[in-house]
């Protein structure tokens, strides 16, 4: 690294350190102490919800997964298969879905911050 | 964890008042700037500011101690700020001119308008940044905060977070001299 590379690095590296830090206000530690104060005085009053309402609830919430998963098993078996399999494209379309799988979790992943 | 700092923690997992004044007056700064950083903007700093302190004093029963306290609360307040920034992500694209309104203005002395330039630029080309390289950079710049924190808080490998700062500050240098083409520095 030369020395104007070394200079721009140092100057960047000062300017980063002026970026405008947040100072708060005068009463903010003692409005935020009673606000802990209250919260930490408010008794628990939530009650746990009965087994039946548990059960119900993940019956909703899981019923319509339940019925596309069936539709689906429905419809794969339905499909010609063994006619499938012996086609010369099949172990391509198979190996292609595989690899495009695999690329879109990998853009994925990288993609995460 | 030292024996001082788990009284003190007891004590603001008790809601004694003191205690939890201390607490953020020692780190109200800290979290106030790393929301400010991820954000881009003043306005809404304060609220989160606080709802960051209320969900530490309410969880701080649960804090185990494998990380530092000021590890913790760093990483509960980068939680919120993200939270609230991916709410509206908007706000990146508006945050330089945003941020360019956050250089400190001082009434006694004159403006430097050159520096001002100088700090808007850098302000729209932090903007300009993807997020991965921006919020480990200017959050590195946080006096208080070290790279095992940042590190912490991104849920990232150290070796991480020193290569996305470097590639961040490369990025930031090219665009400093693309939005200002004839400036040689920084």
């Amino acid at each position: 690294m030369n020395s104007e590379q070394e200079h721009a690095g140092t100057e960047l590296d000062a300017q980063l350190a002026q970026l405008p830090q947040w100072q708060p206000p005068a009463d903010f530690a003692a409005r935020l102490a009673a606000a802990a104060a209250r919260q930490a005085a408010e008794p628990v009053t939530a009650t746990p919800p009965s087994t039946s309402a548990l059960v119900w609830e993940g019956f909703v919430e899981y019923l319509p997964l339940a019925l596309g998963v069936g539709v689906l098993a429905l419809v794969l078996a339905l499909l010609p298969w063994t006619q499938w399999a012996a086609a010369p494209v099949f172990p391509w379309a198979v190996a292609g879905a595989g690899l495009a799988g695999g690329l879109a979790l990998t853009l994925r992943l990288l993609r995460v911050p | 964890m030292e024996e001082d700092e788990l009284v003190w923690i007891r004590r603001c997992a008790r809601g004694e008042a003191q205690a939890c004044a201390e607490l953020v007056a020692r780190y109200g700064r800290m979290v106030g700037s790393i929301i400010l950083r991820t954000l881009g903007r003043r306005e809404d700093v304060e609220d989160l500011a606080q709802e960051v302190f209320l969900r530490v004093f309410r969880y701080l029963p649960e804090f185990e101690g494998r990380a530092k306290l000021s590890t913790w609360i760093c990483t509960v307040a980068q939680r919120v700020a993200v939270d609230e920034l991916r709410r509206r992500q908007r706000a990146v694209v508006t945050a330089p001119a945003e941020m360019a309104a956050e250089v400190p203005a001082d009434d006694d002395v004159a403006h430097d308008v050159e520096q001002d330039e100088r700090d808007a630029l850098l302000h729209a080309a932090l903007a300009g940044l993807p997020e991965k390289y921006r919020l480990p950079l200017v959050y590195a710049s946080i006096e208080e905060i070290d790279y095992d924190t940042i590190a912490h808080m991104l849920g990232l490998p150290v070796g991480t977070v020193k290569t996305y700062i470097f590639r961040g500050k490369q990025q930031l240098r090219e665009r400093l001299v693309a939005l200002a083409p004839g400036r040689t520095s920084p």
